[in-house]
């Protein structure tokens, strides 16, 4: 089993890869609305991204006014399906160790109590 | 920061709901606000093309017929222009840049289909079918009443196509559209008095816009309480608490 991703793991650039996975592009003040985040918070984690190759930022000018436009990558998508098989696994992991855990807890109980009545007789 | 807390595992089934609820929006959002903009200057043109369309099937000389046939030319011709050069496109961008500026811009995924060329082409013929039946129809003195149910019959299916197989049309709450028409006919068919214009075009055409509109206003509506979704899954106390910082 794989480990998560540690670009994607950070709860911000998690966001951003989640909302991007399911449209086409969106922009930057769609993401700051929408995520609820500082300018400088996007702007660094997009970034981060970015050099990752997860996703995809173009620049360019709507009239006078600057829009950035982002995407995810191809690369971005496949290791964002990665990481979501990758939690899964840790999840199941997580279940399967606590339903062990607990297994051996009540043979532990179980053998205490037999010991126990043992010594009473 | 190498004492900050390592975040916590995001495995809430928040953030993968938040692929889902941005579609959603996106597609929804987005084509209703750009068809009610062309809406002026397509209806413009249909309309005034076919007014003249009609005179000249009622003209009696070949020349008058000639006449008006050329002038109805012309608004389709623009129509023709406005579509194929892209310029109407270009300014409905416009116009819906200018109106969601503050809210910011999202485009939904396109399906495979809706890639593809040539997509426009089945709805060409529909438009060309519904100009033509009720000159057509006033050739074979078809009752004004079964207009509307003879357009249906083929628009309903190709309406249904676009939206569920191209993607080309806003979301599933745009099926509202042929549903309402196909509804329409039906209760023209069992002869239940509705509402009816005297110009037989008319009663083709209003019932087509004004279910589109319904259609969209019921889209548009869905798609703001998909970005309520969207925002109260995509916002996080988790996702906050990094500021403006740099870590990770």
């Amino acid at each position: 089993m794989g480990e998560p991703d540690a670009n994607i793991h950070q709860p911000t650039r998690l966001r951003i890869m989640a909302l991007l996975s399911g449209v086409q592009e969106a922009d930057f003040n769609f993401l700051l609305g929408t995520l609820g985040l500082t300018s400088g918070n996007l702007s660094v984690q997009a970034g981060k991204l970015e050099q990752a190759g997860y996703v995809e930022i173009t620049k360019s000018f709507v009239g006078k006014i600057p829009r950035t436009v982002y995407r995810l990558t191809d690369l971005g998508r496949t290791r964002l399906k990665e990481y979501w098989e990758a939690m899964d696994a840790i999840r199941a992991l997580t279940q399967q160790a606590a339903a062990v855990q607990e297994a051996s807890e009540t043979a532990a109980g179980r053998l205490r109590t037999h010991c126990l009545d043992g010594e009473s007789a | 920061m190498s004492n900050s807390p390592q975040p916590k595992p995001p495995s809430n089934d928040d953030v993968r709901a938040i692929p889902l609820w941005a579609d959603r929006h996106a597609r929804n959002r987005m084509l209703p606000l750009m068809i009610m903009v062309a809406a002026a200057p397509v209806g413009l043109a249909v309309a005034a093309s076919v007014s003249l369309l009609v005179i000249a099937w009622r003209a009696g000389s070949a020349v008058q017929s000639g006449l008006f046939l050329a002038a109805a030319a012309v608004p389709l011709a623009g129509l023709a222009w406005l579509v194929f050069t892209r310029r109407l496109q270009a300014a409905m961008q416009a116009v819906y840049n200018a109106m969601v500026r503050g809210e910011g811009h999202v485009v939904a995924a396109a399906s495979p289909e809706a890639q593809r060329r040539g997509q426009s082409l089945v709805g060409w013929i529909a438009f060309v079918l519904i100009v033509m039946t009720p000159v057509i129809a006033q050739h074979v003195h078809l009752p004004t009443r079964y207009l509307q149910p003879v357009v249906a019959a083929y628009l309903v299916p190709v309406l249904f196509l676009q939206i569920t197989r191209r993607g080309m049309i806003g979301g599933p709450l745009m099926l509202l559209w042929p549903g309402l028409y196909a509804l329409h006919a039906l209760l023209l068919l069992a002869g239940v008095p509705l509402p009816a214009a005297r110009e037989p075009m008319m009663n083709v055409l209003i019932p087509l816009v004004l279910y589109c509109v319904v259609a969209m206003v019921a889209s548009h509506l869905y798609s703001r309480f998909a970005l309520r979704k969207l925002r109260r899954l995509a916002h996080s106390p988790a996702a906050d608490e990094t500021g403006g910082e740099t870590h990770g």
